[in-house]
Order: C-alpha cells, then sequence, then structure tokens
C-alpha cells in the first residue's frame, strides 16, 4: 500500500537547512493499521504530510497503491487525495458554517457528484458513526468526539484505501478517545489501511503496529501481537 | 458554475458577515449610482435641448443683413446695405445647392403698435412676407383653408394667412375665411390659418403673427424691392453649410462686401447648431462615464480589499477544502465567483437605486433645457457588464491569493 524508499526532506529556513526525514525506509501493507510515535519535532508529522501527498519530499522514491507519488502538479494531488485518502485532524478541521451532513458530503462535490445523492451518501456515513441524528446540526453544536466522529464520516465518505489520522484524540478526553479508538478499529476491520500519527502510547496500544520515530529515522517498528 | 451549492457557499459566506458585506458592497453601489444619475441628467440636457430644436428642418439656413465691418473698394465699413429681389434671382441660379429658398420681409413685430384691425378688434401682430416654399421649410402646418400659393406671388394678391393665436385674438370661434382684416390701413383676405411646428416661445412667436405674399408685402408696404432675410434648405445630401457658404459669397460679391468680412451678413444654421449641441454632450456623457468608472473603480479596489482580508481569515477552511479534493482552479473559480456575485448585487442595486432617483426627480424638474432624465435599457445593460467586469477584476487578487494557500497551511493554522 505505501511504500518509502531512502525518502528524504528538509526546511530551508533563512540560511539553515533543517533535515527532517533522513533516508527513511517504510512499508505499509493493504489493511494494517499503524501508528506512528515519536516527541515533537522527530518529522512524524511531516512523514504523515508526505504520505498524504500534502507535502513533497526531497529525494527517495515514494509508492502509493502501486503509484509512484513524485512531483504531481496541484491538481494531480487533490484527484489523487480525494480518491484514494481521508484525512481525520487533530482539531477536526469541519467547516464551520457547513452542518455534519454537509461537511461529510463535501469530498463528494469536489467529485461533482449530485446534490442528493451526496446527500444521501453522506447520511449513511453519519449513521455509520452514529450521527445520523445530528445530520443537520453545525459544528459548534457538537461534542469535540462527536466532531471527530463526523471528521471521520468524511474521511470514509469517497471510500478510500487509505486513512491518515493525525493526532485524532489529541483534543479529547480519554473517555471519548477510547470510542473514536474503537471506530477506527472497526474501520480498519473493513481492510481500509490506517496510519495514526500519536504521542499517547495507549491510543498506539489499540494499533497492530507501532513505529518509532527519533530524529527524522526509523528507531524501532514493532508488531503489536495483543490483538 | 449554476451549481446550487456553489451559490449556497457564496451565500453562506457573504451572510456571515453582513456588516462588512454590505459596508464593501457600498463602494459599488455608490459608484454605478453615480454613473447611472449623471448618464440619466446628461439625456434629460440633450432631450431638453433636442426639444428645443424640435419642428425645424436640419438642413435650413437663415441669412440676413448687415453692417460691414471692413472697407473694401472704396467703401468704407460700417456701412449698411440691403438684400433685395434681383440677390433672389440670382441665388436661385447660381446656387444650384439650394433646394427651397424663400425671401422674408417683416412689418410690425415684438411690442410694435396696434397694427392689424378686423371690425371692432385690433391687435399688434407681426406681418411677413414670404414665398410658398415657407411652408415647407418651417414646416407648418395648415389646418384651416390654404397657405401662399405661386399666383398669390405673382399677382400680388392681397390675401393673408393668420397664425393660430392671431386667428383666435381677432375671430375667437368664427370662421375666418373669406373676412378682410386690416393691415396698416390695407384691407386683405384672409385665406387659411398656420399652426407653427416649433415648441414652446418660439411656437407662440410665430402663431402670433399673420403671413401675407412677399410681392404684396413689397408693394402694400412700401418697400421697394428690399428683402430682410432668406430662408432657406439644402439638396438632399449636401450640407447645409455648403449652401451657407456658397449663398454668403454670392451676396458679398454682389454687394461689394469684403471677402473676409465674416460679420456682413449674419446666418443661422441648423445642422451647425444641432452637430455643436451633439458634440457637447457627447463631451457630457464621456465625461459622465470617465467620473462613474472612476468612483467604481474606488469601489472595486474596496472589494478586492475586503477580500483579500477574508481570504487570510478563510486559509484554514481553503486549506481543508484543498486536502480533501479541490484542485486550485476550483477554489479560483468560487473566489472570482463570490466576488462576482457581491459586485452584481451591490451594482443592481445602485441602478436600482439610480433610475428611481431619475423617476422620482424627472417630473419635479421641469425645464426649457432639461426633459425626461432617464437611462435607456441598451445603458443598463452596458452598466451590468461593466459590473461583472468589475466583479472579475476584483476576484483576480484575492483568489490568486486563495490558490496559493497549500493544504498544510490549514493545519498549521492552529
Amino acid at each position: 500500500m505505501i511504500s518509502l524508499k531512502k525518502v528524504n526532506k528538509s526546511y530551508r529556513t533563512g540560511t539553515h537547512s533543517l533535515h527532517v526525514l533522513k533516508d527513511v525506509d517504510l512499508e505499509i501493507g493493504q489493511g494494517e493499521m499503524v501508528s506512528i510515535m515519536g516527541s515533537s519535532g522527530s518529522g512524524k508529522s511531516t512523514l504523515l504530510n508526505i504520505v498524504g501527498i500534502l507535502d513533497s519530499y526531497d529525494s527517495g522514491d515514494y509508492h502509493l497503491n502501486g503509484t509512484l507519488v513524485k512531483n504531481l502538479t496541484e491538481r494531480k494531488a487533490a484527484q489523487f487525495r480525494n480518491r484514494t485518502i481521508g484525512f481525520v485532524f487533530q482539531s477536526f478541521n469541519l467547516v464551520g458554517f457547513k452542518n455534519a451532513m454537509e461537511n461529510v458530503a463535501l469530498p463528494l462535490y469536489y467529485q461533482n457528484i449530485s446534490r442528493k445523492k451526496r446527500n444521501k451518501i453522506a447520511l449513511e456515513y453519519l449513521d455509520k458513526v452514529g450521527l445520523k441524528d445530528w445530520a443537520t446540526h453545525h459544528p459548534n453544536e457538537l461534542s469535540g468526539g462527536q466532531k471527530q466522529r463526523v471528521a471521520i464520516a468524511r474521511a470514509l465518505v469517497t471510500q478510500p484505501k487509505l486513512i491518515l489520522a493525525d493526532e485524532p484524540t489529541g483534543a479529547l478526553d480519554s473517555k471519548t478517545s477510547n470510542e473514536v479508538m474503537n471506530l477506527l478499529q472497526v474501520i480498519n476491520q473493513d481492510d481500509i489501511t490506517l496510519v495514526i500519527v500519536t504521542h499517547e502510547h495507549d491510543i498506539a496500544q489499540k494499533t497492530s503496529r507501532s513505529i518509532q520515530l527519533v530524529d527524522g529515522q526509523i528507531d524501532s517498528d514493532k508488531i503489536l501481537s495483543h490483538v | 458554475m449554476f451549481d446550487q451549492d456553489r451559490w449556497n457557499e457564496i451565500y453562506q459566506t457573504l451572510s456571515k458577515n453582513k456588516l462588512r458585506t454590505a459596508l464593501t458592497a457600498f463602494g459599488v453601489t455608490w459608484g454605478i449610482l453615480m454613473l447611472i444619475i449623471m448618464l440619466g441628467a446628461s439625456n434629460g440636457l440633450r432631450r431638453g435641448v433636442a426639444r428645443e430644436f424640435e419642428g425645424r428642418i436640419e438642413n435650413s439656413v437663415f441669412m440676413w443683413s448687415n453692417t460691414t465691418t471692413m472697407a473694401y473698394k472704396g467703401f468704407k465699413k460700417g456701412r449698411y446695405f440691403r438684400l433685395n429681389n434681383d440677390d433672389t434671382e440670382a441665388l436661385l441660379e447660381q446656387v444650384p445647392e439650394i433646394d427651397l429658398l424663400s425671401p422674408g420681409l417683416q412689418l410690425g413685430g415684438w411690442r410694435g403698435a396696434n397694427n392689424v384691425t378686423y371690425k371692432d378688434k385690433v391687435g399688434a401682430f407681426e406681418i411677413n412676407g414670404y414665398y410658398p416654399e415657407a411652408q415647407q421649410i418651417k414646416l407648418m402646418s395648415v389646418p384651416l383653408g390654404r397657405f401662399i400659393n405661386e399666383q398669390d406671388i405673382k399677382e400680388a394678391r392681397k390675401i393673408c394667412v393668420l397664425g393660430a393665436i392671431t386667428r383666435e385674438q381677432l375671430f375667437g370661434d368664427q370662421n375666418p375665411l373669406g373676412e378682410y382684416v386690416t393691415i396698416q390701413g390695407v384691407n386683405f383676405q384672409v385665406v387659411g390659418q398656420f399652426k407653427s411646428a416649433q415648441k414652446g416661445e418660439d411656437a407662440e412667436e410665430e402663431d402670433q403673427s399673420l403671413y401675407v405674399p412677399f410681392t404684396t408685402s413689397q408693394k402694400a408696404f412700401n418697400q421697394g424691392d428690399d428683402v430682410h432675410w432668406y430662408a432657406m434648405t439644402s439638396k438632399k445630401g449636401i450640407p447645409a453649410s455648403v449652401v451657407e457658404e456658397k449663398a454668403k459669397n454670392l451676396l458679398k460679391k454682389r454687394h461689394t462686401v469684403h471677402p473676409d468680412d465674416i460679420r456682413a451678413i449674419g446666418s443661422w444654421n441648423m445642422e451647425e447648431e444641432v452637430m455643436k449641441f451633439n458634440r457637447i454632450f457627447d463631451g457630457i456623457t464621456a465625461l459622465s462615464w470617465f467620473v462613474g468608472i472612476l468612483t467604481l473603480l474606488a469601489g472595486i479596489i474596496g472589494i478586492s480589499n475586503i477580500m483579500v482580508i477574508i481570504i487570510k481569515e478563510r486559509t484554514k477552511e481553503i486549506g481543508i477544502r484543498r486536502a480533501i479534493g479541490a484542485a486550485p482552479s476550483s477554489i479560483m473559480v468560487q473566489i472570482m465567483l463570490e466576488s462576482v456575485a457581491l459586485t452584481t448585487i451591490a451594482g443592481i442595486m445602485g441602478i436600482i437605486g439610480g433610475v428611481w432617483l431619475l423617476e422620482l426627480a424627472g417630473p419635479n424638474i421641469q425645464h426649457d433645457f432639461f426633459n425626461d432624465p432617464s437611462v435607456d435599457f441598451k445603458i443598463m445593460m452596458l452598466a451590468f457588464f461593466v459590473l461583472i467586469l468589475s466583479g472579475l477584476i476584483a476576484g483576480i487578487i484575492p483568489s490568486l491569493r486563495a490558490t496559493r494557500i497549500k493544504p498544510i497551511d490549514a493545519l498549521r493554522s492552529e
């Protein structure tokens, strides 16, 4: 599913160059549920951005689902993200002036699917995350857990093969964190690949494979057998 | 483009901050309001003046003699000379560009003494001697009886045609045909009544006169072979100014006037007057567009400016859209449409306001040189087109800013 070979990335700030990712090699198979851990500045978010085609990399090769992702135009990248990847963010990133259903339907808008059909599909996915009754509510009327579940429904709505989650529980209390993680585990059972960036150990414990990043390099890569 | 969601989103974003949207839009509303009012006012002026010109043939020329202002061939300047019957013949023979020609002779007139009597009624009227051609040159209608004819001229008949007001003052409701009026002691039989084609005071003046055959006026009132003025028209396709020039040169030669003496013979050329006014109003219209467009430009800059700020505030939202699959072009189209929608709505309010004010003010402004201030549909469509163009221009910078937003910016801005 995901294959990185000797991927390097550095940021230039003025005269200084910050080498964030150093020759990262990583293979993630279809249907895996992987957590990426590391302290702040370890490069875990940069890695996720590159995997999510939100950012470019300097050297190496990145294959996603068998396709080389390199020097894509903005348009191609947007299409790629829309069709194959779903995103879940720490701060939910819902559009404030749209209700839950419209938020979930938004990715389908960029696939030129008719409004009626979009909203029907969006309702199905809201039902899956248990928020069908909240479809017409706006994000500011929802709790943090509910917002994240709307965001997960939005990530699922295009039926992607890969879901990338950046600190999905970072803004939630432990009870709702558990609920969200359980939901992600259910999603994983449908053969959807999940990559979760987190710095919480008990979140990482809920995944089947944990990768530790230190200073832009993979420090450890453990299969967690308890699942 | 006509996707309902797109417009929903535009509505949602614009209505999120109503006051700011309204203040931003006001600049454009004001600009287009000014444009409409100025164009309407200049149209009102143009129509008012056009009304003054009504009832006159555009290719007509009037010509009369003054005193010379230059010495020439032994004659001193300041010499007064009179046009005469020989001039009439010379003009008809030597200026082929003339279509219709009538000499004119006038007696009595403005604030003159009582000169016309009918039974117990008396009045002071202008007595004009004319050829039959005068009717066509002056576009007069003859609702009763007939106008002067060739036979009247040949035989110098003592007949007269009354102006509408003259008839009313002397005869009231009575039929004047066949009756005799006394003009300066000479009896004239009434053969008809005319009505001026002009408007306002000019029409009143003309309707308050009597027309008699030109030859009769010379003989009956001891005017010798004097001609006071000429009224003429140019042939079809020939500018009135050509006839004016040729006739003047001929008359100057015949009366030994210096060829460069421009004031010796006075003239009035309808065509030139119309052109003069048209040039003035074209200038006023151009100025209205210029000032209006500049005011509108200030509004456009305002909209552009505020939209750049809105884009900045929406960085996160746009970043999310980009992350979940919006292509940069999609974002660009959206911002452009928002700008066009805002500008167009603001502008339509300006157009409606402007037209409304013109409609409101129009009937209350009654003046000789001002009539029906309004803009026609074509101008409104043009203004509408200008608005859409303005919206596109206003949207360029904000939409370029928006496309520069990268999806990771959305995730960073926390």
